[in-house]
Parts: structure tokens; C-alpha cells; sequence
């Protein structure tokens, strides 16, 4: 029954969080005005009251909310892929799209993680995430060559977008973004029943029928994908993807037949916050990706003292 | 066709090694018997296991499951045909036992999609075949040695194949859950006709639970048959080089070292 509850709540977390983001902010609207100018644009009546209301929260502050709501999990260390496939799509290719860039490159950084740790055969955790530091610094290195070399007013929008914000939110970088989101979540949530085997190790995966080197394409390709377009509308947002599946996990147990949908809300929830936090918190608005770091590492620190063991939840 | 694991002339060597791991190994295991495999720390008991799984790809001879040579079998086709107990075991997350023996039914659960009613009909039915119905919703990793590897057998049974293959079930067991398990294997074995092929290190077990029995020495097989003519003063000399003594007491016979 309790669990039931604490399900439930996690499954509506990202709506209530919606709905505070949406009334929440530097011009104040009242609850009864958003209803009535929602109402209004979405069953396309006119209504007296349009103007900027309509035009502050269609125009600006749902799409940022929907956007927020999109951008979550998935860090597989190849966020730096991708941050570089973006800074070289805005220092030198202008004309390569930068979900393009920020998916080719985020490809390339976990392929390449994946190959180097598994030179010894059996993949081996460890040598996943000391792989995933590696590639980490090398594609930093090579950002911060294009920050040194292009001109100032280029390195402030890759500054900028390096560091996360929701800021330039419209509904075409939704579309651009839900369309990969989409294409990559489809096929990891109908798969995610296998992740629970796949975790076991490749051997026992493979003795329970998995074929690993496929599966595993899969899952990279896809995730790839999903951060890819993710980080292309919003630059890097860091933390996200280790803490809300780890609490998540404390919440509901570690099958990711429950985890990963549940994960996803919880991540979009908690997006939705930190954005309506980092646009509120000062008169201007602070790149979301601060905010979400901030709450990151004593999050850790706390995971780290109470030790890998206790994750349990039920 | 009967339930068979079927290995002819297989020769195994790790990639870029001079020596096999495995020469010319031939053996049938029977269904309804439990074969065991005995021989020392690194005679490739464990690579055979590798092999019949399809894991490690070995370079002469054959393997048949029930008549298919697995090497031409998908993976899903070989998991339906030979499920297996692995010898350590520390999974990452706390998956509940229920979760873990739910893994079983990988093979017959559709690539896009979770497992049914009726996959967890199967998992429940195997874990009260075992008597560990009540675990269902325990952390695996709060469990004891003894109940993991009930846990991992309840398993093989949701994986609903022929063959099983145990590797070195009894190891970290303390005395009493060896006997448990093994009584347990043996009694699943004769009731489903079951192949089931384990190694073990304790040639007594073997005395006790096996209906055949592999000798295995650097990667060949010295002797096989009846786990009685097997299992002998000289052959246990020739494999592990230990002088042992056996001792009848009330029609049991039993190994004892000379120290």
C-alpha cells in the first residue's frame, strides 16, 4: 500500500511540478488567468484576456517546462562527446546541425569508452568508469582548444550552453528534441525488462539468452541518442543522470522494468524544479546546469557515507 | 531425440596459446542422471561449462544438446535447451529473489517486452518447487550462500530446460546446505529426467550424489563410467597425486586422505 503511494507520487511529480513552474515566475500571473489563457489557446478560442499572458506562458514558459521535462537520465559519460560535437558545430561548422554533431560525438566518446574497457575481454565496471574519465578529459581537452581559439563572442554561447540552461526554450527545439527522445526512449523502454539480466555480467547474460554484444549496441546507440538531443537544446547538465536513478532506486528497488519509467518521471520532476529554481532564485536566470551540480555532490557525499549496501529501498 | 548434453573430440585453447585447455574431450550426459565432472584447480572443468554454454567458441569438435550442435544454436535457442548455476555470484543491485529467478525466463520473454503472468506464475511455481516461496521478496544479496544457490537453482527450473549445468554448487556451503543442495538436485533430477552436470571438488559428493562421474587431468578425461569404478586408490592418485584410503561402514564407502 505504501509502495503503492510512493509510486503514485512519483508518477505525478513532473504535473505538480509543471504547474508550480508555470505559476511561478518574474511576471506574476494569477492561477485563474493561466487556466483561462490555456484553455483558451489550446481549444483555439479568442479570448480578451491573450496578449502577454498568453504570450509568457505558451511562448515562454511552457515550452521551457516541457523542455526541462524532456532532458533527463542517461549519462553514460558521453555527455563530453557531445558537448564537443556542439562547440564545434557553433566554433567552426555553422552549417553542421548541432544535434548532429552532439549525437556523432556522443557515439563516438561511449564506443569509444566501451572498446577501451573491454580490451581485456570481459567488460569490467571499473574499467568502464576509469574508461569513461579518460575519454571524459580527452574530449574536455578538445573543447577547451575551441574555447581558446574562437573569437569572444562564440566562446559565450559555448560557455554558456557548456554550463546547461533552458533559457533559449522555444517549440522548435522541443520538436528537434522529442523527436530523437523519442526515437531513443522507445526502444529502451520496451527493453529495460533485459537491463536486470544484462546487469549480471555478460557471461550470465549470455547463459540466460541475452545476446550481450547486441543488447549492449543497443542500449549505447539509443542512450546516445537521447543525450545527443538532449544536450544539443541545453548544453551539459551534469548530475541528473546519476542521482535521480540512485534515489529512484532507493525508492521503488532496483527492477528496471519499474525503475526506468518511474526514473524518467522522477527526472523530468526533478528538471522541472531545478528550471523553475534557477530562473527564480535570482533576477537573473542562472544556467540550470549550476544548480543541478550544487545539489549533486553533497547528494553524493551522503551516498558515499552511507555506503552502496543500504540502496535498498522497500 | 532424449534429453542428452552430447560432447565429441572438443579441443579448446584460449586465444593465441600453444597449449588447449581441453583435448579431445567425449562424453554423453544422460537425462536423469547427474553426471559429475572431478579434477583438479585448473584441468578445464569450468571450460567445459564455457563451451556447452556457448561463451567461449571452441575450435575442434562438437557439442550437442539433445541432438543440436550449439554452435549453431542462438543464444535464446541454447538458454532454452541448458540453463546454468554460476559459480560466484554478487549481482550490482539488491534485485529481490523473486527478480532474480524472473532472469529465467529471459530466453522465452519477448525482446521488447517484460515478463507476463505467466512468466511469473512459472517463477513463483519453481521457487515453491524449491521451498523458497517465502524469499521471493528478500534482497538476493542479504541472503546466505545456502540460499543463494537454491535461489540460483530456482532459476534453472523458471528457465524450463532440459539440461542444467551447477559449477561447483557446494563451494562456500557450509556442511549441512552441500547435502541440502545436492539432496535437492539430485531428488529435481529424478523426478524431471533432467541432465544435470556439476563439478565438484569433494570426490565423497561425488561417491554420494553422482550417477557418472568425469575424471578430468590438463584438459583430458583419465576416466569415466560408474561413479564406484571411477573414483579409485590409483585414479584419485593419478589426478590429484594424494594417497587416499577408502573405508566401508554400513554399505557407504568413503575417502579418507592419508595424512
Amino acid at each position: 500500500m505504501k509502495r503503492k503511494l510512493i509510486l503514485f507520487g512519483i508518477g505525478l511529480s513532473p504535473f505538480v511540478f509543471a504547474c508550480i513552474s508555470l505559476l511561478w515566475g518574474a511576471y506574476a500571473i494569477a492561477p485563474w488567468t493561466i487556466a483561462k489563457v490555456l484553455f483558451a489557446k489550446i481549444f483555439l478560442l479568442k479570448s480578451a484576456d491573450a496578449g502577454t499572458e498568453l504570450s509568457i506562458l505558451w511562448d515562454i514558459r511552457l515550452p521551457r517546462i516541457i523542455l526541462s521535462a524532456l532532458v533527463d537520465p542517461f549519462i553514460l559519460g558521453l555527455s563530453s562527446g557531445a558537448a564537443f560535437g556542439c562547440a564545434l558545430s557553433v566554433a567552426l561548422f555553422p552549417q553542421f546541425p548541432i544535434q548532429a554533431a552532439a549525437f556523432v560525438f556522443s557515439l563516438v566518446a561511449s564506443f569509444t569508452t566501451y572498446m577501451l574497457a573491454r580490451s581485456h575481454g570481459e567488460l569490467s565496471r571499473l574499467h568502464l568508469v576509469l574508461s569513461g574519465i579518460v575519454i571524459s578529459a580527452f574530449f574536455s581537452a578538445l573543447v577547451s582548444i575551441l574555447k581558446f581559439l574562437v573569437d569572444p563572442h562564440k566562446l559565450v554561447s559555448i560557455v554558456y550552453w557548456l554550463l546547461g540552461s533552458f533559457s533559449l526554450s522555444d517549440w522548435s527545439s522541443i520538436g528537434v528534441a522529442s523527436l530523437g527522445m523519442v526515437a531513443a526512449c522507445v526502444p529502451l523502454v520496451l527493453m529495460r525488462w533485459r537491463l536486470n539480466a544484462l546487469s549480471m555480467g555478460e557471461e550470465e547474460a549470455r547463459s540466460l539468452g541475452i545476446p550481450v554484444e547486441r543488447d549492449r549496441l543497443i542500449f549505447i546507440g539509443a542512450a546516445s541518442l537521447a543525450v545527443g538531443s538532449a544536450v544539443s537544446v541545453s548544453g551539459i547538465i551534469g548530475w541528473v543522470g546519476l542521482m535521480v536513478p540512485h534515489l529512484t532506486r532507493m525508492l521503488v528497488g532496483p527492477d528496471h522494468k519499474l525503475l526506468m519509467p518511474f526514473s524518467l518521471a522522477a527526472g523530468a520532476a526533478f528538471m522541472i524544479f531545478a528550471d523553475t529554481l534557477a530562473r527564480n532564485l535570482t533576477s537573473f536566470d542562472i544556467p540550470v546546469g549550476i544548480i543541478t551540480a550544487l545539489s549533486g555532490t553533497p547528494f553524493f557525499i551522503y551516498l558515499m557515507r552511507r555506503g552502496a549496501e543500504t540502496s535498498w529501498g522497500r | 531425440m532424449g534429453k542428452m548434453i552430447e560432447a565429441k573430440g572438443l579441443t579448446f585453447l584460449h586465444r593465441g596459446a600453444k597449449n588447449p585447455v581441453l583435448t579431445q574431450i567425449a562424453f554423453q550426459a544422460k537425462g536423469g542422471e547427474v553426471t559429475a565432472i572431478l579434477g583438479p584447480n585448473g584441468s578445464g572443468k569450468t571450460t567445459i561449462f564455457q563451451c556447452i554454454l556457448g561463451i567461449w567458441k571452441f575450435q575442434e569438435g562438437q557439442i550437442r544438446l539433445s541432438g543440436e550442435p550449439v554452435n549453431q544454436l542462438k543464444r535464446a535457442e541454447i538458454a532454452k535447451r541448458v540453463s546454468s548455476v554460476p559459480q560466484e555470484h554478487d549481482p550490482p543491485f539488491a534485485y529481490s529473489c523473486l527478480d532474480i529467478v524472473l532472469m529465467g525466463r529471459t530466453a522465452h520473454v519477448g525482446v521488447f517486452s517484460s515478463p507476463s503472468h505467466k512468466d511469473t506464475a512459472l517463477a513463483g511455481e519453481a521457487m515453491r518447487t524449491l521451498g523458497i516461496d517465502h524469499l521471493a521478496q528478500r534482497p538476493y544479496t542479504q541472503m546466505s550462500g545456502g540460499e543463494r544457490q537454491m535461489v540460483l537453482i530456482a532459476r534453472c527450473l523458471a528457465q524450463d530446460a532440459p539440461a542444467m549445468l551447477l559449477d561447483e554448487p557446494t563451494a562456500h556451503l557450509d556442511f549441512r546446505n552441500q547435502i541440502t543442495i545436492l539432496k535437492k538436485v539430485k531428488q529435481l533430477v529424478g523426478q524431471r529426467g533432467l541432465v544435470a552436470l556439476m563439478n565438484l571438488h569433494d570426490p565423497n559428493m561425488a561417491l554420494l550424489f553422482s550417477d557418472h562421474v568425469l575424471l578430468l587431468k590438463d584438459g583430458t578425461i583419465v576416466a569415466q563410467g560408474k561413479p564406484h569404478e571411477v573414483i579409485t586408490r590409483e585414479s584419485l592418485l593419478e589426478v590429484y597425486g594424494l594417497e587416499v584410503e577408502f573405508v566401508a561402514e554400513n554399505g557407504f564407502r568413503v575417502i579418507c586422505p592419508k595424512i
